[in-house]
């Protein structure tokens, strides 16, 4: 199955300041989540000054902790199997 | 002559090291890690429903289904949408309401507000669903930025929406043709800043940029 990571951004700036105690306002723009998988989602709007946001690049799921546990038991499953043939 | 000698016969160190990159590779595909969401303070709020809608099937609820989370610098303003509410529209008529974020920056760290869908069936999730297949949540943002740092000014601005799940690829051409619709949550439009100008993302951003992983 095919799945997407990723995230809607939009920046700003290019022209024009916004000093000290000053107001940023982007009017209004279109947010827009769908409903893809028939759970229920969730997200997070990140606001912040002085940034740029771009597209994430690729990232390849890190091994969790589950997954850690799994390999030691399977370790240890195996030298015992191991011993136990010897023996 | 030299005979091919079975796994069995290996040594046990070479065994073992197999076994355990083996069992790492399965553990890598069945449970990756989950990226982690920011951190939302304090302060939630239900988003409530359009006044009058066309769907004929669907029970009006009082909300539709997501709440929104937000740290005390930050004050949301949600007004339903007016007029007649037509999800399958795909079109403004679709629009469930705007929803206006005050943000007080005392410095430069980024503010987060957390957008969080009720489970489908329960009192304040719309079931049958009134939306159009896979149309979710639709709004309008106008997005208020206070800056009350006394000494720092800002010369850009940035929003971003983060999913903290990777989604299904959905085929975002198929309701407008146009391919401005990813899985993930996304911005439309260029709004109209003031003072700063519109640089980059929202639509051009959703074309061709979704990081595809293949799994199988």
């Amino acid at each position: 199955m095919t799945e997407t990571r990723g995230m809607g951004f939009v920046n700003f700036g290019n022209d024009g300041t916004v000093g000290p105690t000053g107001v940023f306002d982007t009017g209004l723009i279109g947010v827009h989540d769908f409903e893809v998988s028939g759970l229920a989602r969730q997200f997070t709007l990140v606001l912040q000054p002085n940034t740029t946001f771009t597209q994430p690049p690729i990232l390849t799921p890190e091994p969790s902790t589950l997954s850690l546990l799994l390999v030691l038991a399977g370790v240890v499953a195996l030298i015992g199997t191991f011993r136990k043939g010897i023996e | 002559m030299i005979r091919p000698r079975s796994f069995s016969y290996s040594p046990e160190w070479f065994r073992t090291v197999i076994c355990a990159v083996s069992f790492a590779l399965v553990g890598w595909f069945l449970f990756p890690n989950p990226t982690e969401a920011d951190l939302i303070v304090s302060g939630t709020d239900t988003l409530a429903s359009p006044a009058t809608w066309t769907n004929q099937n669907a029970e009006r609820t009082d909300t539709i289904g997501w709440t929104v989370t937000f740290p005390a610098n930050v004050t949301v303003d949600w007004v339903p949408a007016t007029g007649t509410y037509n999800p399958a529209s795909g079109g403004s008529a679709s629009i469930e309401g705007t929803m206006t974020i005050t943000a007080n920056f005392p410095d430069t760290n980024p503010i987060s507000i957390g957008f969080q869908q009720v489970a489908a069936g329960t009192k304040n999730n719309p079931n049958p669903t009134p939306r159009a297949p896979g149309l979710g949540l639709r709004f309008q943002l106008d997005s208020v930025n206070n800056n009350q740092d006394p000494t720092t000014g800002w010369g850009s601005f940035a929003m971003k929406l983060v999913d903290p799940n990777v989604q299904p690829t959905f085929d975002n051409t198929s309701l407008d043709n146009q391919g401005l619709h990813p899985s993930f949550p996304h911005f439309h439009g260029k709004g109209t800043p003031t003072p700063f100008n519109f640089v980059s993302g929202s639509d051009d951003g959703n074309k061709g940029h979704g990081v595809r992983e293949l799994r199988e």
